[in-house]
């Protein structure tokens, strides 16, 4: 009787203790779990870069496509990698890799446009289709790694022979 | 503690308080929490430092070169006796004419911060006020065709300077001055 009551009179500071590093010890699992939320923002500028360095090959590609579509844009191989890079104030296309900034790798394929009669874009398998020789499809690609592998962005879009050249 | 003690009689003395050695150890116990909890509110508030300070160079990049690319694209020729070109801090100054009027766009380097003006009255800051441009260079991009050229930008951001880490961010991106064609 006398130990019930006892006990009834309040916690042990072992049970005060123990209570404690149980509470302490799920605060600083949720410290954790912020830590790795931190470590997918860290991750994340990578991704704008990538967005912008897209963004900048279409332009980049459109330059060359100005300056002359016979030239630049027409021979390029269909299905080939090519990557862009900035030299002597203007654009220019490499065949072998070429990163940006030792972190980003940033190449272009292109296909063929098909069109049918009515001149509307269609499928390859369309019959009746031909390939549109003053237009490409670009695809711009950004490649870049991280512990987690290999990430890429693309952007789909078409390049025509604007100025006839 | 007091099932150390296994003689009943001794219960009463005991109730009366803990000894020195367990008040020592509950002590030593406590401040081991204390330490850990504090490294952890440090290390949490480094971490949301980082988080903040690189949330506000992907937000800055994305508010500077949103806009320059916008004004590049929209511009009919380039001020070159306003601009400056292939320099780190760089500076442009853009003509702009349209159906509806011609003006000029200007924007400029001061105190690390992009600003933009139009016509010479400033509209304001391109980018959030803890960010740091420590570089931003503007090319010409030459062209055999005259009527299409365009400008490419590299822009380096730095982190606020109560970041923990001193974060340092490359973008680039080219604009053509779409009013040549």
């Amino acid at each position: 009787m006398i130990y019930l009551y006892q006990k009834n009179k309040g916690s042990l500071l072992i049970e005060v203790l123990v209570a404690t590093s149980i509470i302490v010890t799920a605060v600083i699992a949720s410290v954790g779990v912020f830590g790795t939320m931190a470590h997918l923002s860290y991750k994340n500028t990578a991704k704008i870069q990538a967005a912008f360095l897209a963004d900048e090959g279409i332009e980049a590609t459109k330059t060359l496509r100005n300056a002359s579509w016979n030239t630049n844009i027409k021979n390029l191989t269909i299905g080939t990698k090519y990557y862009l890079y900035w030299n002597n104030h203007s654009w220019n296309i490499n065949a072998s890799t070429t990163m940006v900034d030792n972190q980003f790798v940033r190449y272009f394929t292109l296909y063929n446009v098909y069109r049918d009669a009515s001149f509307n874009i269609v499928a390859s398998t369309t019959s009746g289709s031909s390939i549109d020789q003053d237009m490409r499809g670009l695809i711009m690609n950004v490649q870049w790694s991280d512990e987690a592998g290999t990430s890429t962005k693309s952007i789909d879009t078409y390049l025509y022979n604007l100025f006839s050249n | 503690m007091r099932f150390f003690n296994k003689q009943k009689q001794n219960m009463k003395v005991k109730r009366g308080g803990y000894t020195l050695v367990e008040l020592l150890i509950a002590l030593f116990i406590s401040t081991l929490l204390a330490i850990a909890v504090s490294q952890a509110t440090t290390s949490l508030y480094s971490t949301y430092k980082n988080v903040y300070a690189l949330r506000e160079i992907e937000s800055g990049a994305i508010s500077i070169l949103d806009r320059l690319t916008r004004e590049i694209k929209n511009s009919t020729s380039i001020d070159l006796s306003n601009s400056v070109l292939d320099s780190d801090s760089g500076r442009v100054s853009l003509n702009v004419a349209s159906s509806t009027g011609s003006y000029n766009t200007k924007i400029y380097l001061s105190n690390s911060r992009l600003y933009i003006s139009r016509d010479g009255i400033e509209l304001g800051p391109l980018s959030p006020s803890d960010v740091k441009v420590t570089l931003v260079n503007y090319s010409l991009i030459n062209s055999n065709n005259n009527t299409a050229t365009g400008l490419r930008v590299e822009l380096v951001l730095e982190s606020p300077d109560n970041s923990p880490t001193d974060w340092s961010k490359t973008f680039y991106a080219t604009a053509i001055m779409r009013g040549t064609y």
